[in-house]
């Protein structure tokens, strides 16, 4: 149980705190709700390098780092296609300083030409890093605008191309900010051994003197249903095939949300899961094979993908993933089984709660969502879920009709074996 | 009205609040350190062996020990084990360094009973079956395949190789064809020898139960104890490869650099006195590398450098991955900055903000019953006592000087000792 207290200030700030005694470290983590989904499609890859920018110094602090790490502290962020999520974690005597950092650059940035310029620089070697040069790399790049025609999730965070990001311009990075970054749009949220009544003080010293912004209406446009199976085949320099079915499903507050995450552990979570045990042991068809759902808020997407055994076709591969789609479709999965599952994701819950910066993420997240007590009632939804439901919710959403498929297919010559 | 431009005042931390473990033993005599702490119902327990891959004959013999554990054993079928391990919701982890190998279970209070006699089959009575050794290698193999495309872990393999030598356990480089040799028999002799009560440490932590340790003993306390330990064995002399190397990955877009050479480990009087350098140098996000190759020049998304502890020896890497293009660029403003290192004392408020990182991050390092295991762990192989060391820690953090850095530096930082690989284009 995580017992948490919530206020709102005048200028729209939300604040969520939970009390813990036993740590001597406090979590501070706040939550924009702004993604790459609210980019233009000629200007992809923009929250995220926003978030890079956000360290370039604020209005009345040259550099965020170096006071944090002065105060004994360490920070991260990260963006992804719904929001961005600043976090850090600090010993409790010198707590004020992250209220002093964070308040000031929610109250304005410097917008610092050299920052801009070395920023893009370090994102477009991210791009190369994580994208460009790896095998694979290049996998979620096309198999986001092959699954979405319309929603903003045909692109991924880093941007379509590294020209949106070479081409970012300083207005751009002003009228982002002034749009999106202020108390209205953000949720802050801290764990550790802090009362209520210590951070309400702290938020109106160094929160509430921003000015409250304009409220934002999202107007993005809805996916629409997938009519017939796509099938895209693209070939790269790697040293294995892959295959790839990605099926669209709801989004993270639809009714059927549990069940698809449930029943993508049935087929892939832990060793005894369904598809590791058939398709990687008896048959011994791939050397990795995972289903998973995206989790986005907006309807997202539940993902088989697998990489070949060398030797394996392509074909092979898919009709062994469409035979375990048709179990779950045709069978109930076995009582024992089912319980597993849902045992596994109960022990998962409690240990993700060890962590104070995890319990700070998940208490800003439950609030973007419109439903803060998610923190605690989470486990409760799983144990809802029914085999039935997973049997249904298999019969409504893995069709082929609603399925994307992607051949990623090895060029190079393939005997590398000795 | 507030003063924007002035930090809030900052407190000094002088001392760290080290819990220690409670210690026992089972019947055969293997120790047991219990940290009992936290609120959360959840046990962890490692088991840590003297079984790392410096002990092995031939490549991947200690890693396959290890991995095959969970593989099948005396009574249970590999699916039979996942299945009892997932349906309690018990998570296993395993992993192997040069000189452990560890296996760490965690699992909610309410089923470690049910958990606890699966734990012993697969440490005790492994069977290491010939099928599944062959289907997990064979996977395996395409993944170390993958692997070598990648820019990066081409560098950081074959850059101990580099430093320590062919000749040396720690220098051994993994090949692909060495997936296919592995023998069922090379295993089981393997665990005989070193996977022994004699050579096994528990570390138990958690929101303990009061029965935990008979809990133990009746599952682990009665393997025999006459096995004696394997004496480690003295390594060979460490005989360096070339002092450069160039490895072209010709559809490389980016490079991956290493620079670095032989350190002292955990043991040495320096050690604490050079991971403060290296912190300032390359070991946090403030440090110069990153100021100057990323946040400077944006050559890289990131850059680190580390002094990576072995029992026996220790390196000190440089490590990051930038453009092909700058890649000359950046090696030079490596080298550039270990030649500052070496010319001219560390600034005072610069020690000054190192100082206070180090010690929050102490803070940090203590929070909770699992992060204290991990610093308790993280010592055992080399005997050092843990709250001496932790100790020495922060008050080294606290009273190090410049011109002490600056020997350090002299004796561990010569730009002209270093050793280079680059994996990519140039």
């Amino acid at each position: 149980m995580i017992k948490y207290s919530r206020f709102v200030l005048e200028n729209g700030l939300r604040v969520i705190v939970h009390q813990d005694k036993t740590t001597p470290v406090v979590a501070m983590n706040i939550v924009y709700d702004v993604g790459a989904r609210d980019e233009h499609p000629g200007k992809t890859g923009f929250a995220h390098l926003f978030e890079h920018l956000m360290f370039g110094g604020s209005v009345n602090i040259p550099s965020y780092d170096a006071p944090l790490q002065k105060a004994g502290g360490e920070n991260n962020a990260f963006t992804n296609n719904d929001f961005t999520n600043y976090y850090l974690s600090i010993p409790l005597q010198n707590l004020e300083t992250a209220f002093w950092l964070e308040s000031d650059r929610m109250l304005g940035l410097a917008f610092s030409p050299k920052s801009l310029e070395v920023q893009r620089d370090v994102v477009i070697e991210e791009f190369r890093q994580r994208y460009l040069n790896q095998p694979y790399g290049d996998f979620w790049l096309m198999l986001r605008p092959h699954a979405y025609k319309k929603h903003p999730y045909q692109w991924s965070t880093i941007g379509k191309d590294i020209s949106h990001i070479a081409n970012v311009q300083m207005q751009d990075v002003k009228d982002f900010y002034n749009k999106y970054y202020h108390p209205g749009n953000a949720i802050l949220s801290v764990v550790g051994n802090i009362t209520e009544k210590q951070v309400r003080h702290l938020c109106d010293k160094w929160f509430a003197p921003i000015p409250i912004g304009e409220k934002n209406f999202r107007n993005i446009p809805r996916e629409p249903a997938q009519r017939k199976k796509r099938i895209l085949s693209v070939e790269r320099d790697v040293p294995f095939d892959m295959i790839c079915l990605a099926y669209h499903m709801g989004g993270r507050m639809d009714k059927d949300y549990y069940k698809a995450d449930v029943l993508s552990d049935l087929l892939s979570e832990g060793n005894s899961s369904r598809l590791y045990n058939r398709l990687v042991k008896e048959k011994q068809l791939f050397s990795e094979v995972d289903a998973f759902i995206t989790g986005d808020i907006d309807p997202g997407l539940f993902v088989f993908s697998g990489k070949l055994m060398q030797g394996v076709s392509m074909e092979q591969a898919e009709q062994a993933i469409r035979e375990e789609i048709g179990l779950v479709k045709k069978k109930k999965a076995p009582e024992k089984e089912f319980t597993k599952v849902i045992n596994k994701i109960e022990s998962a819950i409690a240990f993700s709660n060890i962590s104070i910066l995890n319990r700070a993420l998940k208490l800003g997240v439950s609030e973007l969502l419109g439903n803060i007590e998610l923190v605690n009632t989470e486990a409760a939804i799983y144990h809802k879920v029914t085999p039935d439901g997973l049997q249904q919710l298999a019969g409504k959403i893995l069709n082929d009709d609603n399925c994307s498929v992607m051949y990623y297919k090895a060029a190079g010559p393939k005997n590398q074996k000795q | 009205m507030i003063n924007r431009k002035l930090q809030p005042e900052l407190k000094k931390i002088k001392t760290l609040y080290i819990p220690e473990p409670q210690e026992a033993r089972l019947d055969n005599q293997i120790p047991v350190f219990m940290f009992n702490a936290g609120n959360i119902g959840i046990t962890r327990l490692d088991f840590i062996f003297d079984a790392g891959s410096c002990y092995q004959d031939k490549p991947l013999i200690a890693s396959y020990t290890n991995k095959m554990l969970t593989e099948g054993t005396l009574s249970y079928s590999a699916y039979e084990i996942a299945r009892k391990l997932d349906f309690y919701g018990a998570w296993i982890s395993k992993s192997v360094t040069k000189d452990s190998a560890a296996l760490s279970l965690s699992v909610l209070n309410k089923h470690l009973k049910y958990v606890l006699p699966v734990l012993n089959e697969i440490i005790n009575h492994p069977e290491f079956p010939e099928n599944e050794l062959h289907i997990n290698t064979q996977k395996d193999k395409q993944g170390f395949i993958d692997d070598c495309r990648k820019v990066n872990e081409v560098a950081s393999m074959n850059f101990n190789h580099q430093l320590f030598g062919k000749r040396h356990p720690y220098g051994t480089l993994v090949k692909a064809e060495d997936f296919d040799k592995l023998e069922h028999k090379q295993l089981s002799v393997f665990h005989n020898q070193r996977y022994t009560a004699a050579n096994c440490k528990i570390i138990v932590s958690g929101k303990l139960s009061r029965d935990i340790l008979s809990q133990l003993n009746y599952c682990f306390g009665y393997v025999q104890k006459s096995r004696t330990v394997q004496k480690t064995k003295k390594s060979p002399q460490i005989i360096s490869g070339t002092q450069k190397q160039f490895i072209e990955m010709p559809s490389a877009v980016q490079s991956a650099i290493r620079i670095g050479k032989i350190a002292v480990n955990k043991t040495h009087e320096d050690y604490l006195k050079l991971f403060i350098l290296n912190t300032l140098l390359g070991g946090y996000f403030g440090s110069r590398l990153m100021k100057n190759i990323r946040e400077d020049k944006g050559y890289t998304y990131g850059i680190y450098s580390m002094v990576r502890s072995y029992r026996q020896s220790a390196a000190f890497v440089i490590a990051s991955e930038v453009g092909a293009g700058v890649c000359r660029d950046a090696l030079r403003e490596i080298y550039k900055e270990l030649k500052i290192l070496n010319s001219e004392p560390v600034d005072p408020q610069e020690l000054d903000l190192v100082r206070k990182y180090l010690a929050g991050t102490l803070i940090r390092n203590f929070d909770g019953p699992f992060q204290v295991a991990d610093r308790f762990i993280s010592l055992l192989e080399y005997g050092i006592d843990y709250k001496k060391y932790y100790t020495d820690f922060l008050n080294t953090i606290n009273t190090v000087t410049a011109e002490d850095l600056f020997q350090i530096s002299g004796k561990y930082f010569d730009p002209d000792s270093m050793f280079e690989l680059v994996a990519g284009k140039q």
